[in-house]
C-alpha cells in the first residue's frame, strides 16, 4: 500500500509539474462555463444536464490527455526499467498508477462542484438527479481511464497511445449504431433462410436480441438511468469489472515485456 | 510484439553466425524459451479464465439482482409505482400484454416530437420516461405483465394481429402508443402518448406546459379497463342542447377512460330503457329542459339505483320538468346567477369567476376552487328522512345571487349554493342500491376551457370532479386515484441580473484564464529542465 501510495504521489504531482494538467482543467472548466452561463443568463440551471452534456469532451479528448503518459513516458524516457526493478510488484505499479490517473480526474470532476455551489447560492435546484449524474460520470470515468492506462501501457509512443484511447472511447459510442445493424442484418439474414416459417414477430425478437448481446459491453448506456435518478448497482459492478479487466491486462502487458526481456 | 523481441529475433542468427553458442549457454537458452513459453502460456490462459469470471459475475449479477438492486430517487418517485396499481396488480387473474407500437431505443425522439408538435415551453424539464415507468409494471406484475416493443414498420402483420376488425385504430395510433391487451380474453385498449403527460394550455401563446407525467394513471386504468369482466358506461345524455363530451369536457372523460369507465352519448328522447350496462347519466350544460315523457324515464331509472350528473352553468333557461325529477333528491336548479361580493375571492377582479368553497363532506374533503357562470341550486326543505341531500359547493358568506340573472336585483350577502349531491334511499328493495344524483351549478368547473385558462390551478377542479363520481358510482375512497406526478423545476429563485452577470465573467473568463495563467507559468519555470 505504501508503494502504491508513492507511485500515485508522484504521478499525480508530475501532471501538475507539467502545464498539460491546467490546460486540461481550463478547458473543461470554459466549456462547462459556457454552458452555465447560458443557463443562467435565462434564470436557469439544471446542473444534471449540464455534466452529461459534455461526457463526450470529457471521454474522447481530456481522458486520453490524462493517461496517454502515464506508462510510454516512463518507456521513452527509459525510466520504467527503474520502476520494474524497484521493489513494488506490477500490481503496485499499475495500481498507483492508476490511481493517480483517476485523482486527476476527480480534480477535473471536482472543479465542476463550483457549479452546483452557484445554482445553490441562486436557490436553484440541485436534486439527486445531479448526484446520480456524478456517480456515472465517475464511474464511466473509471473505467476509460483504465482503457487509457492499458493503451499507454502499450506503446512507448504517447500520440499512439491517445489514439488507440480514443479510438476505443469513440467505438463504444458508436457501438449502439453498429449494434443496431447487426441486429437488422442477423435478422435479415435469418429471414433470407428461413425455413422454419419464423414470422415477423420472431423475426423482430431475433433483431433486437442481437441488437441487445451486441451493445451488451457498451458502458455508454449503462448510465442513461442515473442520469433520471435512478440508482442501480449493476452498473457499478460492470464499471469495476471493465476496470479490472484493462488492469489485469496492463499487468500481463508489463509482465510480458519484463520476462521477454529477461 | 515489442522492440526488444524483434531486436532479440534479427540479432541471433549474426551471433550464431559469427560465435557458436557453447553447450552449456544453450542449455540455458533452451531452458529460458521454456520459462517464457510457460509464462506466456500462464499469461493467456489467466486472462481468458479472468475475463471469462468476470463476465460471468456480470450476467449472473445482471439477471438475478440487477431489477431488485435498483432505487428510484426521484422527488416525486417518478419512475415507481403507487398502492393503488399494486392493488390493480395484484389482483389480476389473466396475463397482460402490453406492446409499444415503437422501437425503445426510438423514445427520445418521440418523446421530442411529441413536445415540439404541441410547443411545450418547458422541454428541459425533467422527462418522465414512460419505458421506465413500465419496467417497473413488469417487475410487480411477476410474470403476469409482459412489455414488448414492437416498431409496425418492421413488423407490419403486428396491426392486424392486436386490432384484427380495425376498430380499435391500432393502424391509425401515433407514435409512442401503446396497446394494452388482457391476453385471455383479448380486451384491448390503446394509451397514447397525450395521455401519458398532464399538458395545460396557455391559450395567448398557443403553447403547451408539461406538468407531469401521468402515464401511471393512464396504463393501470387501462390495465383495469381490460381485466374487467364488465365495463361501466357513463352515458352523456344527448338532445337538450347539450356541451360534446369529446370536444368540450375531454378532459373529464379522460378522467372516466383512466377509470375503467367506457364514454359513450346517447340521446334519451328515442329510447323507452336505460341501458342495463349504465353507471351514470350525464347531462353536460343543457340548455332545454327535458321533456315528460324523459322524465317518466329518468325516473324510472333513478328509481332502479341509477346516478344522474347534472351540470347547469348559469343561462336564463328554466328547467321545471327536470326540476320535478331533482324534487326527488330535495335539489332544484334555479335561474339565478351567483356573483362573489367577496373582492378578494374574484379571480381576475371578475365577480362572477370566484373562488369557490368546498365543504368538507362525505363527498369531498375541504378545499378551494375557481369556477365561473355559476347558477344557484336550491336545497328544498323536506323531511323526508331516507333523502340526504348535502351541499358540496357555495360561495363565501359574502355570494350575491341576482334573480333570474339581473344584476340590479341582488340578494342579500350570503353563503350560495351551487353544488349538490344527494342520496335517496326511499327505493332500496333486494338488491336495488340507492339513488344518487349530483348537480353542479357551474359548467366553467370542468369543461376544457376552463381547465386551459386555470392552467396550475385546474388540479382542484379535477381533484373535486373526481371526488364526485367517485361518491356517485361507490368507489372506494382513493380506489384509483393517482396523481399526475409532477416534474421538477431548475429555475433560479435568488439573483439578480448583476449577480449573474457576475457569475458568468468568473466561469467563463476568470477562472479559465486562471488556469492557463498557471499553464503558462508552470511551462515558463520548467523549460529549461
Amino acid at each position: 500500500m505504501k508503494r502504491i501510495r508513492a507511485i500515485l504521489k508522484r504521478d499525480y504531482a508530475s501532471f501538475f509539474r507539467s502545464p498539460i494538467g491546467y490546460i486540461v482543467l481550463a478547458i473543461y472548466m470554459f466549456l462547462n462555463g459556457i454552458y452555465y452561463a447560458g443557463d443562467i443568463n435565462s434564470g436557469y440551471s439544471d446542473i444534471g444536464t449540464q455534466i452529461s452534456s459534455f461526457e463526450w469532451v470529457v471521454f474522447i479528448l481530456l481522458i486520453p490527455l490524462i493517461t496517454m503518459r502515464i506508462f510510454s513516458e516512463d518507456r521513452k524516457n527509459g525510466t520504467e526499467v527503474l520502476l520494474l526493478t524497484s521493489p513494488a510488484s506490477v500490481w503496485e505499479i499499475v495500481a498507483g498508477k492508476y490511481l493517480a490517473v483517476f485523482s486527476v480526474y476527480m480534480t477535473l470532476v471536482g472543479g465542476t462542484l463550483l457549479f452546483p455551489l452557484l445554482t445553490g447560492a441562486f436557490a436553484g435546484r440541485v436534486d439527486i438527479k445531479a448526484l446520480g449524474v456524478y456517480i456515472g460520470f465517475v464511474g464511466l470515468g473509471a473505467a476509460f481511464l483504465a482503457i487509457g492506462v492499458f493503451a499507454s501501457a502499450l506503446t512507448e509512443n504517447q500520440v499512439v497511445a491517445a489514439v488507440i484511447s480514443i479510438s476505443t472511447v469513440v467505438f463504444f459510442m458508436l457501438i449502439q449504431l453498429f449494434a443496431s445493424i447487426v441486429g437488422n442484418l442477423a435478422s435479415g439474414l435469418v429471414s433470407a433462410i428461413n425455413i422454419f416459417g419464423i414470422t415477423d414477430l420472431q423475426l423482430s425478437k431475433v433483431a433486437s436480441d442481437v441488437t441487445a448481446a451486441v451493445n451488451w459491453p457498451n458502458p455508454m448506456t449503462r448510465l442513461d438511468n442515473y442520469a433520471k435518478g435512478i440508482f442501480e448497482l449493476a452498473p457499478i459492478v460492470f464499471f469495476i469489472s471493465v476496470v479490472a479487466i484493462f488492469l489485469f491486462l496492463t499487468v500481463r502487458v508489463i509482465e510480458k515485456r519484463r520476462w521477454s526481456q529477461g | 510484439m515489442s522492440a526488444a523481441d524483434k531486436n532479440m529475433i534479427e540479432e541471433k542468427p549474426v551471433e550464431e553466425e559469427i560465435q557458436p553458442v557453447p553447450q552449456k549457454q544453450r542449455l540455458v537458452k533452451v531452458k529460458v524459451d521454456k520459462r517464457a513459453k510457460s509464462l506466456r502460456v500462464f499469461s493467456i490462459g489467466s486472462t481468458i479464465l479472468f475475463v471469462a469470471i468476470v463476465l460471468v459475475i456480470n450476467l449472473v449479477f445482471e439477471s438475478l439482482l440487477g431489477p431488485t438492486l435498483k432505487w428510484d430517487f426521484t422527488p416525486t418517485a417518478t419512475y415507481t409505482l403507487g398502492d393503488t396499481t399494486k392493488t390493480i396488480v395484484s389482483g389480476l387473474k389473466d396475463d397482460i400484454r402490453i406492446v409499444a407500437l415503437f422501437d425503445r431505443t426510438s423514445w427520445s425522439s418521440i418523446y421530442s416530437s411529441f413536445l415540439s408538435s404541441y410547443y411545450v415551453t418547458n422541454t428541459s424539464a425533467a422527462a418522465g420516461e414512460v419505458p421506465i415507468l413500465l419496467d417497473d409494471y413488469v417487475k410487480l406484475g411477476a410474470g403476469r405483465i409482459s412489455v414488448e416493443y414492437i416498431d409496425p414498420v418492421k413488423v407490419p402483420g403486428i396491426v392486424a394481429e392486436l386490432d384484427p376488425d380495425g376498430v380499435l385504430g391500432v393502424k391509425s395510433a401515433i407514435s409512442g402508443s401503446y396497446v394494452v391487451i388482457d391476453k385471455t380474453t383479448n380486451k384491448s385498449k390503446i394509451v397514447g402518448i397525450t395521455e401519458m403527460y398532464s399538458l395545460t394550455a396557455d391559450s395567448t401563446s398557443y403553447s403547451y406546459t408539461n406538468n407531469g407525467m401521468s402515464a401511471e394513471q393512464a396504463f393501470s386504468g387501462a390495465i383495469q379497463f381490460v381485466a374487467a369482466a364488465k365495463t361501466p358506461v357513463v352515458y352523456f345524455v344527448t338532445g337538450h342542447s347539450e356541451a360534446d363530451y369529446a370536444s368540450s369536457y375531454s378532459n373529464f372523460a379522460k378522467i372516466l377512460s383512466y377509470n375503467n369507465f367506457a364514454t359513450k352519448s346517447l340521446d334519451i328522447r328515442t329510447i323507452s330503457t336505460i341501458p342495463a350496462d349504465a353507471a351514470m347519466l350525464a347531462f353536460l350544460d343543457p340548455q332545454i329542459d327535458i321533456s315528460p315523457a324523459e322524465k317518466e324515464l329518468l325516473t324510472a331509472y333513478v328509481k332502479g339505483g341509477g346516478r344522474l350528473l347534472v351540470i347547469a352553468g348559469y343561462s336564463p333557461v328554466a328547467f321545471p320538468t327536470l326540476n320535478s325529477l331533482l324534487a326527488l333528491f330535495n335539489i332544484q336548479i334555479t335561474t339565478d346567477r351567483l356573483r362573489e361580493g367577496d373582492t378578494s375571492l374574484r379571480y381576475g377582479g371578475d365577480p362572477y369567476t370566484f373562488v369557490a368553497q368546498v365543504p368538507a363532506t362525505d363527498v369531498s374533503t375541504q378545499s378551494q376552487l375557481i369556477l365561473g357562470g355559476a347558477r344557484r341550486l336550491e336545497p328544498l326543505n323536506s323531511t323526508d328522512a331516507w333523502i340526504t341531500a348535502t351541499k358540496i359547493l357555495t360561495t363565501s358568506a359574502g355570494g350575491i345571487s341576482e334573480a333570474n340573472g339581473d344584476a340590479n336585483s341582488p340578494s342579500a350577502e350570503a353563503t350560495q349554493v351551487i353544488g349538490m349531491a344527494s342520496e335517496n334511499k326511499g327505493w332500496m328493495i333486494n338488491d336495488i342500491k340507492s339513488a344518487k344524483v349530483i348537480v353542479l351549478g357551474s359548467s366553467a368547473l370542468i369543461s376544457d376551457a376552463a381547465l386551459t385558462q386555470l392552467g396550475d390551478y385546474s388540479q382542484y377542479n379535477r381533484n373535486f370532479i373526481y371526488y364526485n363520481m367517485e361518491w356517485l358510482i361507490d368507489a372506494s375512497k382513493n380506489s384509483l386515484y393517482i396523481q399526475a406526478k409532477t416534474l421538477p423545476s431548475y429555475t433560479l429563485n435568488a439573483g439578480n441580473a448583476t449577480s449573474y452577470l457576475l457569475v458568468q465573467v468568473l466561469v467563463v473568463g476568470l477562472i479559465p484564464l486562471g488556469l492557463l495563467l498557471a499553464a503558462f507559468l508552470v511551462f515558463r519555470r520548467r523549460r529549461h529542465l
